[in-house]
């Protein structure tokens, strides 16, 4: 592999977000939330920034198509910023989409293309039942060989916990310990769509149906935790979200004009691997993670130890378990145990999804590597309030499009 | 233009046939069938006819179904890993099966054609 670089240096100047949301939203359409996205991005940027500024936009959204009825959505969101005539494109890599609108973002500063970009995604949902939803996520996997014989997109997260399991010995009980996790910091974050722990949960739950809980586990083991996949469940699962956001990128001679406190940008990788899932001669780890993650740290020129505050693609409490193998934080068929143990908690010695992860925060697919990418600028200037990491300075952002297919991974620095 | 079509694939099963590719240049086996080597690029391919037994490398039972399916549900899927080597997605006929078990093919037809399925061996 040859060893990449960026030509030119790239930094975070302004990043916003709309809260994660399955109601808040539903009088607001996919064009409404990105605006409010990025009208927060332009306010976090330390000196005036207008739209104007930038000299394109990267927007990722999954299926607007499905969703809103709606194509042709990057030059729609252009026209909403009062961007015109500024080159718009849309990205559409499953859940990775914004993950790589930021990838296609920052190359396009260090090629010298644009010294101002915006970045973002954002995705409306909530316009379909679950069921619609379910056949709409459906579309990111093998139409004809996975989703053509009955795989959803749970089932395939579905499929690699079975294998882990197998494998590894990992086990249904650990999964939960990521949910849990992911919920205490969810409540911490007032952008996360669920701001509750699994034990506040039931026991409003368990009030409305007459059950008592002991503790989290008996209630994660209850009838009210149904099946959606097995061996996943449905607090195994991430909701469904209507969401938006918006990261800023200059040049970092360009930059300076904006912030003194930028968040540098230090390694970018990116991969792509089999469509289908069962084509992999290893159905416990995401190769197309392990590349671009080598990639990335090679580029930055650090290790995986060396990481302060990590936003993994936990779609599934399974993909946190294998992100956080296959990014090297721990050794393969370890992260669950590692998770049990705490140490991906706030106080952990590396902690992941401080902002609640997919599984709490939400997930609207096409806003959530840029949303990842919010809280690692916030997590780097200090900023980012009840779940602050103390003193981080190298932040990691890992966003995966379906089964892994595609997989983004981007290495930040505190400027 | 390439044989090695998506039809082709779902014509075969029609016929109750699992069929793929061998790279006539490096060997490699392929299904389904694909216009080039994703190993080595060769377009040098020939049809080659896969058993259908194998073993279980992953399975779920979906209590969330694809509209599709539906009328099924919960039903089962597993990636089964066939004794050539290699894997394919499949709906599982069987209860009782787990990872590791020996299931072989079976071909369910429906209106607008036939679902790769498997059943215990």
């Amino acid at each position: 592999m040859s060893v990449l670089s960026l030509h030119r240096q790239v930094s975070v100047i302004g990043a916003g977000m709309t809260r994660f949301h399955h109601r808040l939203h539903q009088d607001k359409q996919g064009r409404e939330l990105f605006v409010e996205a990025a009208l927060e991005a332009a306010e976090s940027v330390d000196n005036d920034f207008a739209f104007g500024d930038a000299d394109a936009l990267y927007l990722g959204y999954f299926s607007s198509d499905m969703f809103e009825r709606q194509g042709h959505t990057a030059a729609l969101m252009a026209d909403w910023l009062g961007m015109n005539p500024k080159p718009a494109y849309r990205v559409e890599d499953a859940c990775a989409s914004s993950g790589v609108a930021v990838n296609a973002g920052i190359q396009a500063i260090a090629s010298g293309m644009c010294d101002v970009v915006i970045v973002g995604g954002v995705e409306k949902m909530r316009t379909l039942g679950t069921k619609e939803v379910t056949d709409t996520l459906a579309l990111a996997a093998d139409a004809n060989y996975e989703a053509g014989v009955g795989f959803t997109f749970p089932g395939l997260y579905a499929a690699i916990a079975s294998a882990h399991f197998s494998k590894h010995g990992s086990t249904w009980e650990q999964l939960q310990q990521i949910a849990i996790k992911n919920h205490v910091n969810g409540k911490k974050n007032p952008k996360a769509q669920y701001q509750e722990t699994i034990k506040e949960i039931a026991d409003k739950l368990g009030e409305r149906k007459g059950m008592i809980f002991r503790d989290e586990m008996e209630f994660l083991n209850s009838p009210l935790n149904p099946v959606v996949a097995s061996p996943l469940k449905l607090f195994d699962c991430c909701p469904i979200s209507d969401g938006a956001a918006a990261v800023i990128l200059a040049a970092d001679d360009v930059a300076k004009k904006y912030t003194d406190t930028p968040v540098r940008v230090t390694g970018i990788g990116q991969a792509s691997d089999t469509m289908a899932l069962h084509d992999r001669d290893d159905l416990t780890s995401l190769r197309a993670t392990c590349f671009a993650a080598g990639q990335a740290y090679k580029m930055a020129e650090v290790e995986a130890r060396h990481v302060d505050v990590a936003c993994v693609h936990d779609c599934f409490t399974i993909a946190e378990v294998v992100a956080t193998e296959d990014l090297g934080f721990f050794a393969k068929g370890e992260g669950g145990e590692a998770a049990s143990e705490g140490r991906t908690a706030l106080d952990g010695e590396i902690p992941v999804n401080p902002d609640g992860g997919l599984k709490a925060k939400g997930h609207p697919v096409g806003a959530t590597g840029a949303g990842m990418v919010y809280e690692i600028f916030n997590q780097l200037r200090g900023q980012a309030g009840e779940h602050q990491i103390a003193d981080a300075e190298i932040g990691l952002v890992h966003n995966v499009g379906a089964a892994g297919a595609t997989v983004t991974v981007q290495i930040y620095r505190r400027g | 233009m390439t044989e090695y079509t998506v039809k082709a694939y779902k014509d075969h099963l029609m016929n109750e046939e699992l069929v793929g590719v061998e790279c006539k240049s490096c060997g490699h086996l392929m299904l389904p069938p694909r216009p080039l080597c994703n190993k080595c690029g060769s377009m040098d391919l020939g049809w080659r006819q896969y058993m259908g037994k194998g073993a279980v490398a992953a399975k779920t039972v979906i209590t969330v179904p694809l509209t599709r399916f539906q009328d099924r549900c919960p039903y089962g899927v597993v990636i089964v890993t066939l004794d050539e080597g290699v894997s394919i997605s499949g709906l599982l006929l069987d209860e009782n099966i787990d990872v590791g078990s020996r299931v072989e093919a079976a071909y369910v037809k429906e209106e607008d054609g036939v679902v790769l399925a498997f059943k215990a061996a």
